[in-house]
């Protein structure tokens, strides 16, 4: 299976350049993590990777298909069955349970969701509606919904942030277990250290942006 | 593919959870619904009093002798032959005959003279509503506002004043007390009956089972057994000015005229007309109103966080299936909301019914439950939806998923 193939992305939002001159090469059953500080643009490139929002310039191969030049019906097509995709700001669906969040927005089967929720810690948060669930609850569902659509390819923006060590570890493990499923993992993180977990890390903050194994 | 049975778990629990809005929601769509419904229901049932008022009334006339009843000649009045009726039901346009007996009413007053009691009879022409020989029960409710009961008699609101004192309204009366000498009996006054040209020749008017359980049928029948008059029941009101030109062509060489209200018929045609226009216009503008104030609301709703589509899509979600959820979503309120304006509207329209004073008479108006005005809600509570989430589609689309997930 074909992994990421971006060459010269380029993204600006008005007169703010974001991306200048991204390229990388990441192999399917890979894990790349996007390193860098706040508003270095790691979030708009996870977007980009997810065809939420698409590159003022540069060349996109995603699993072996030329993104870039895929009309809008073809993309949400692609992105539909190929992409997942977990917010760096959890979003849930307010008037469903953390169980429903996963189960109904996904399609899952029952046991499987509640089998990843208690790898998860969310056991005993299935029934809560994300208003009573903590922003590192919500963090982790919004994530478990991600990793059951079992798609090619797997961006997740930020899945640390506001997690215990504990935890953290447990949901690194969750996405190399999916990676070594052939699948394509990208993630995010402000912290160097968490780079740790990936086969190849993006360097955003060194500029032009370049990766490093 | 996102199941049926999904869409409908997730909206009942945005149903549910979300109670304030769908509480408002419901609230609006209701009102939509009440205003598409009750508004021109009551126009509806205006038309439809007048109408009925019209077909009841108007389309009737009279066949009498062209030189009236007059005292004491009232056996002069009682020339109109079977064959004569027979004539006059072929004529076109006539949906029914109703040959009229006429008879003499007495009511007595005893006067005290010269130190002994007197009879004083006050004589009244009289007919029968119901039955052979009577008036048709549906005109007399409508010209009386009243059902006779069981008991007594209406009289013309003109010859109010012709009665003796009474106490409670209960006279002393006998029917053909000359020359047949029958006995009197007690009956009570149970109303009055506005002047109209259908009741030219009558003062006084009975029920049937009445008096013929109190004169027996023998008697009844030989007292009622004449046609002193004829009823013609025109098919429609607007053939009403034809058959009353062939009636008054063919039956002048027999003496007999017919009697009609022109005057108010034509006010009454020329009322309907008139009404007729400005409620259809106020009951489709009502439904228009009702049925743009549902979209509008449904759009908001839809469109108020547009980042809960953009989430989906992230999901996996392709645009038809947001569509549909959005859907099932508006369904569930506005089928709630249509069940809740129907039974509002059974239970507030009783309470609209008015009357309207019109030509001496009151006319009932009843605003009807009309199953048309049903059928239209419940195609707004289905289409509506449909039309809203729709909206909302081809709105999405001139938004990018980044634009639209960053409305959170």
């Amino acid at each position: 299976m074909d992994g990421i193939n971006l060459k010269g992305i380029f993204k600006a939002y008005g007169a703010i350049r974001v991306l200048e001159d991204v390229s990388v090469d990441i192999d399917s059953g890979e894990v790349l993590c996007v390193v860098g500080p706040s508003g270095c643009g790691k979030s708009t490139f996870l977007k980009i990777l997810a065809l939420i929002t698409m590159p003022d310039a540069g060349s996109m191969k995603i699993g072996g298909t030329d993104v870039a030049s895929m009309n809008q019906k073809e993309l949400e097509n692609f992105r539909r069955k190929k992409i997942a995709y977990s917010f760096q700001e959890p979003l849930l669906l307010p008037y469903l349970s953390a169980f429903e969040n996963i189960a109904c927005v996904v399609g899952a089967p029952r046991d499987i969701v509640v089998d990843v929720m208690k790898q998860f810690r969310l056991g005993n948060r299935m029934n809560h509606t994300p208003t009573k669930l903590s922003v590192g609850e919500k963090k982790r569902v919004d994530i478990a919904r991600a990793l059951l659509r079992n798609t090619d390819f797997l961006i997740t923006d930020e899945p640390l942030s506001n997690l215990d060590p504990g935890t953290s570890e447990v949901v690194m493990m969750k996405l190399m277990e999916y990676a070594s499923r052939g699948k394509t993992v990208v993630y995010s993180s402000v912290e160097p250290a968490e780079a740790r977990y990936a086969d190849k890390v993006l360097n955003m903050l060194t500029s032009p942006h370049g990766q490093s194994p | 593919m996102v199941s049926l049975g999904v869409l409908f778990v997730a909206s009942a629990r945005k149903v549910y959870r979300e109670r304030g809005w769908s509480t408002g929601m419901i609230v609006v769509f209701s009102i939509s619904l009440v205003i598409g419904m009750v508004i021109p229901s009551i126009g509806y049932g205006l038309q439809l009093g007048l109408q009925s008022y019209m077909n009841t009334v108007f389309t009737y006339v009279v066949v009498a002798n062209a030189g009236g009843c007059n005292e004491p000649g009232l056996d002069y009045c009682l020339n109109i032959t079977t064959s004569l009726i027979n004539n006059i039901s072929s004529i076109r346009d006539i949906q029914n005959v109703y040959p009229v007996a006429v008879n003499q009413t007495d009511i007595i007053q005893l006067i005290a003279f010269n130190g002994s009691t007197v009879k004083d009879y006050h004589d009244f022409d009289s007919v029968v509503m119901g039955g052979p020989n009577g008036l048709p029960p549906d005109m007399v409710t409508t010209l009386c506002s009243k059902i006779i009961g069981n008991s007594g008699f209406l009289l013309d609101s003109a010859l109010i004043n012709q009665l003796p004192p009474s106490n409670n309204s209960l006279y002393t009366v006998c029917i053909n007390c000359y020359p047949t000498g029958m006995q009197p009996f007690n009956a009570s006054l149970e109303g009055t009956c506005a002047e109209s040209s259908l009741l030219t020749n009558v003062d006084l008017i009975w029920n049937a089972t009445f008096l013929q359980n109190v004169l027996g049928g023998e008697s009844y029948r030989s007292s009622f057994d004449n046609s002193g008059f004829v009823l013609v029941k025109v098919d429609n009101v607007r053939n009403v000015e034809g058959v009353v030109k062939t009636l008054a062509g063919s039956l002048g060489q027999f003496g007999l005229t017919p009697i009609y209200d022109q005057a108010n018929l034509l006010n009454a045609q020329s009322l309907e007309s008139n009404l007729a226009l400005p409620y259809t216009i106020i009951g489709g503008a009502a439904i228009a109103a009702g049925g743009l104030l549902m979209i509008l609301v449904s759009y908001i709703s839809t469109v108020r966080r547009r980042w809960e589509s953009g989430l989906l899509e992230t999901q996996g979600w392709s645009r038809k299936e947001i569509f549909r959820f959005q859907t099932v979503y508006l369904l569930l309120l506005s089928c709630a909301s249509f069940t809740i304006s129907m039974a509002f509207s059974f239970v507030v329209l009783p309470f609209l019914s008015t009357n309207l004073a019109i030509y001496g008479q009151i006319i009932a108006i009843k605003p009807s439950t009309n199953d048309l005005f049903y059928l239209i809600g419940l195609i707004f509570s289905v289409a509506v939806p449909f039309a809203s989430s729709f909206l909302s589609y081809l709105s999405a689309g001139k938004h990018s998923l980044d634009q639209t997930l960053r409305e959170n």
